[in-house]
């Protein structure tokens, strides 16, 4: 198995090494500090997988709308299925996720599914997951679960699988609908990985997701500052944190990181560049390069103070006292918290009010609709996104793009319906409703 | 020349019902209908309440202008195109709506129906994606929960009995499937796989009885037809929405005998009957939550694995034609698994994807001929 | 930015810089580990864009080419002065918005740790061009953070690199004003070609 060993896959290693270098690069520098935070939190949260594969405790795959405490609490090897995929955009080489698309497409996976999902069973076609004990399978946030899932399960059709079924409502009935599953995937797991799950460290990993919870909470307090001072590119993060990390101490180390280094940046108060619109990113981020953010901050004066990706529910703290409490916790926030799975499985009520707030909380100019083109809830519910939006008075951008595949709309596109958005649109609106409105001049 | 399909009446009253602009059937008998979008919908549970259930379908609208508006073209066709007659007004008679959280498309198809249409009822139920048995209660009261608001909305009383007597209405409508399947399968099919699949589909609209009686006058009529002649190649349709018999009959065109479906329009809803016992909802739950899957339920790629296998020994098919709507991601994998299970078990598959509303009549055909020629080289080898 | 007032004058520093390094493709290679990359860089204010070319061998700089690049580094044309003096960090850079960078990250690092290097060496250029004007005084902040040093032999060639360093920096300030730094580079390269593994490209 190539994560197993010193032998790495090819894949991995560049991950790990691209890591390294971005950690010493950013450590060297001050405003580099918070992702640097991150980096290297990100890197003992891998070395950790690593050793421990090393050491052949069993995997246990999932996808993407799942969080892996109970896994952690198993003291087992949680893998997202689309992990290799998104630490390739993010820290490695974007071509290697293009490559994991490609072979998936060969298969027969459909072109018309997630990019994360394609990318997720080309990592596996390529044997870069070790083997797993179990599967986990969840309908969240989206059909391109439901279809991830059953591929992940035909590639390994001789392990089980357990399917959690999240239902499309938000209330009590359906946290403590998701909670009696959780509590059936205990022995689940128990059996097929041979750990028995003690609840004192499930208790422990449930309070380290709140330790997580309550960075996450004060991180959105420093960013909803108008001027935003820490960069719009980490605005996603959270949900990669919940994914990957949740329960983890690196996730908490790296909400930590986050946190820290937007008090710090708004303590300081130095700034580069001069803000002159703030848009709520709805959809997916462009993780096939982070960096354009930078470019659309120094460019275009434009920041994303949150990001739908990066919205934290309040609705994610985790009652330890008792067993049914964290389970029925860690069910209310797998459903009602987790980035995507609180807006794409529901009604379309909830996708437009959680616009609205962050619009209001984060002193929004605009709204940037990023339609990655998988995402058929987010384009079926367009039309009344719109309407919402018009009736506002918030000024939309809405393209297609995808979030892993540069191939969809390149960068000099996206380039172009940002710039002109905001050169036409946003800006010109904004100098009539109150000339000089930019916020924090440079060097500030 | 011996006697074909075609002069059958009762064949032209099913496809009139395909093709009819509103169910007049269905209307004719007075009771409010109710249109639902999806096959885990029980029907019996709106005949019950002495309701007309109308499978929800595009109707032929060839504009789907104002569900694109709602829902972009990146949107399932079929959903398009139902919320378009919605809201165009195609679908004046119905007095509401039955959705599901069957996939994506569907949900918000419902959240524009909810907001744009003037329907009066709305009704949702959430069906899980998994047979695992800790998950059957979920299901029976969602049902239970629908049969509430039902109730409610039109203020009407769903017994024990009504729901018994509705399931034994639809479970004669179940034994003409049945038997219609049969008639394609056979040896030497008497009715096209396309006839076939218009009375199925008009299983979807017309009334338990009136759908009987046609269906027997087809069945009685068959057995004094000629076998039809020339057929190249046995296949069975499988994948998610088709409810266009003009798709089937373009396939069988070139030589192809459809010899049974795994679709939703098709026997696959409708295959098994229901049993009947002291607790009707539950019976109905079970019965619609075991039904051959669609491809939502997440965990049993196996069992519409092992319903193909049977069904193709059955049918003693030579091929599969897999067909889903652009877009639809729930059928898009299906194509990724089976594909997976050929590796070890060949099937000749031809892929078809379709936008609703349109039989790409020339594609099809060549895509067709050229797989029919591949199934006969490899029955000459 | 004093003395770089237009794109002919940015060509002649900047570019003229650029051209020189296909001399040190074994060691530039070395640095970027055989990575065939495309390295755009795009100054402003004057503008010029420039392409590395790692992708052939040796390594090609273009100034006329409209090609995206595998990875890109944008920014004014005095701030990406800076970067060649050292006095301006790729990652002070980037975080300050001064620096746009674009493409692969993990080919950008690749592509990174030449910053580290030409701070060395662009200096002795500047003044074997008589531009010796434009070297700034300044504070010369770390370029990256310390590396974890990994086993004896990288002490050891260190130590014997830095020792060489020291020999060249004592010659040119003693002894012959003149020497021809990258020509030295170039060779350590040519011995580093001839006897290292091969970078297939």
């Amino acid at each position: 198995m190539p994560i197993l060993g010193r032998e790495r896959a090819r894949e991995w290693e560049t991950v790990w090494a691209t890591l390294t270098r971005m950690d010493s690069l950013f450590a060297a520098d001050p405003e580099g500090r918070g992702l640097s935070g991150m980096l290297s939190n990100l890197r003992g949260f891998l070395l950790d997988k690593f050793s421990k594969s090393d050491a052949g405790q069993p995997a246990v795959w999932y996808n993407l709308g799942f969080n892996p405490e109970l896994i952690w609490a198993l003291g087992v090897v949680p893998f997202c299925v689309s992990e290799l995929a998104a630490l390739s955009s993010i820290v490695g080489d974007q071509a290697d996720t293009e490559a994991f698309i490609d072979l998936a497409e060969s298969k027969g996976y459909s072109a018309d599914c997630c990019s994360a999902d394609k990318a997720g069973i080309g990592a596996l076609l390529r044997g870069l997951y070790p083997e797993p004990a179990c599967l986990v399978g969840i309908n969240t946030p989206c059909d391109s679960q439901v279809a991830v899932v059953q591929a992940m399960a035909e590639q390994r059709n001789r392990v089980p699988l357990f399917v959690i079924d999240v239902p499309p409502y938000d209330d009590e009935r359906t946290f403590r609908q998701v909670a009696g599953q959780l509590r059936e995937l205990i022995p689940f797991l128990e059996k097929h990985t041979g750990r028995r799950l003690e609840w004192d460290r499930l208790r422990k990993v449930c309070e380290t997701t709140n330790r997580t919870s309550q960075y996450l909470w004060d991180w959105m307090e420093w960013r909803s500052r108008a001027p935003t001072m820490q960069p719009s590119k980490v605005a996603a993060f959270t949900m990669v944190l919940m994914i990957g990390f949740s329960g983890s101490r690196w996730g908490l180390e790296i909400a930590r990181a986050l946190a820290e280094d937007a008090r710090r940046k708004v303590e300081t108060g130095v700034r580069y560049f001069q803000e002159k619109a703030r848009a709520i990113w709805y959809q997916d981020p462009v993780w096939w390069d982070i960096q354009i953010y930078d470019w659309m901050e120094a460019e275009l004066g434009l920041v994303i103070p949150m990001d739908i990706f990066g919205y934290y529910a309040s609705e994610a703290w985790i009652d330890t006292s008792s067993e049914e409490a964290m389970l029925f916790g860690l069910a209310r926030r797998m459903v009602n918290c987790h980035p995507m799975s609180r807006q794409f499985r529901g009604t379309m009520k909830r996708y437009i009010e959680d616009f609205m707030v962050l619009h209001e909380r984060f002193q929004a100019d605009c709204g940037i609709l990023a339609g990655h083109i998988a995402c058929k809830h987010s384009w079926g519910g367009i039309g009344l996104f719109k309407e919402a939006c018009k009736k506002a008075d918030i000024p939309l951008l809405v393209f297609e793009f995808d979030m892993f595949d540069p191939r969809i709309l390149t960068y000099k596109e996206l380039q172009f319906e940002l710039k002109r958005f905001v050169e036409e649109m946003v800006l010109p609106r904004k100098g009539r409703a109150k000339p000089g409105a930019e916020h924090g001049r440079v060097g500030e | 020349m011996g006697k074909s399909a075609e002069s059958s009446d009762a064949l032209r009253a099913l496809r009139a019902a395909v093709e009819a602009a509103k169910p007049e059937d269905a209307l004719r008998a007075g009771r409010p209908a109710v249109g639902y979008f999806c096959s885990y919908v029980p029907v019996e549970l709106l005949l019950a309440a002495g309701l007309s259930p109308v499978r929800l379908r595009g109707l032929g609208q060839e504009d789907s202008s104002s569900g694109d508006a709602y829902l972009s073209h990146l949107t399932c066709s079929l959903v398009r195109h139902i919320a378009a007659a919605v809201l165009d007004g195609a679908y004046d008679f119905l007095a509401g709506q039955i959705s599901v959280n069957t996939c994506d498309h569907i949900r918000r198809g419902n959240d524009v129906l909810v907001a744009k249409s003037d329907l009066a009822y709305h009704g949702y139920i959430s069906v899980p994606h998994s047979l695992r048995a800790g998950l059957f209660p979920w299901y029976l009261e969602e049902l239970s929960r629908l049969k509430a608001s039902l109730e409610d909305h039109f203020q009407v009383r769903v017994g024990g009995e009504a729901l018994n007597q509705a399931i034994t209405r639809m479970n004669r409508v179940r034994e003409r499937v049945q038997k219609l399947d049969d008639l394609r399968q056979g040896p030497a099919p008497r009715l096209a796989g396309a006839d076939v699949f218009t009375a199925l589909v008009a299983a979807r609209s017309l009334p338990p009885e009136r759908f009987v009686e046609l269906a027997d006058a087809l069945i009685a009529e068959a057995e004094t037809l000629d076998p039809i002649a020339g057929i190249r190649g046995r296949v069975l349709l499988i994948g998610g929405e088709l409810d266009d018999p003009r798709f089937v009959r373009t396939i069988e065109s070139q030589g192809a005998q459809v010899v049974g479906d795994l679709l939703c329009f098709g026997s696959r809803g409708l295959g098994r009957v229901v049993e009947i016992g002291k607790d009707p909802l539950s019976s109905l739950a079970r019965a619609y939550l075991h039904q051959i899957p669609c491809a939502r339920m997440m965990d049993e790629f196996p069992q519409r694995w092992q319903a193909l296998l049977d069904l193709y020994q059955a049918s003693r098919a030579d091929g599969i034609i897999f067909t889903r709507i652009k877009f639809c991601q729930i059928w898009a994998n299906e194509v990724h698994n089976l594909r997976h299970r050929f590796e070890t078990h060949p099937l000749p598959m031809l892929v078809l994807e379709r936008e609703y509303g349109t039989v790409s009549t020339g594609q099809v055909k060549t895509r067709v001929q050229a797989f029919i020629e591949r199934l006969e080289t490899r029955r000459n080898d | 930015m004093a003395g770089l007032a237009n794109s002919q004058e940015l060509d002649l520093v900047i570019g003229g810089f650029l051209r020189r390094l296909p001399r040190l493709d074994p060691i530039i290679r070395e640095i970027t580990e055989g990575t065939p990359l495309l390295l755009k860089l795009e100054l402003k204010d004057p503008p010029l864009a420039a392409e590395i070319d790692l992708t052939c061998t040796p390594l090609v700089i273009r100034t006329d080419s409209t090609a995206a690049g595998t990875v890109g580094m944008a920014g004014r044309s005095e701030d990406f002065q800076r970067v060649l003096l050292g006095l301006l960090p790729v990652a002070k850079g980037i975080n300050e918005k001064k620096l746009l960078a674009r493409g692969s990250i993990a080919l950008l690092m690749k592509a990174v740790p030449l910053f580290y290097v030409v701070p060395y060496i662009y200096p002795s250029y500047l003044e074997s061009i008589g531009r010796a004007d434009l070297i700034e005084a300044g504070e010369y902040p770390p370029l990256h953070a310390d590396q974890p040093v990994e086993g004896i032999m990288n002490q050891i060639i260190s130590a014997l690199a830095y020792g060489a360093g020291y020999l060249m920096g004592f010659i040119k300030k003693r002894i012959a004003p003149r020497l021809d730094i990258l020509a030295a580079l170039e060779a350590m390269g040519q011995g580093l070609r001839k006897a290292g593994p091969p970078h297939q490209v």
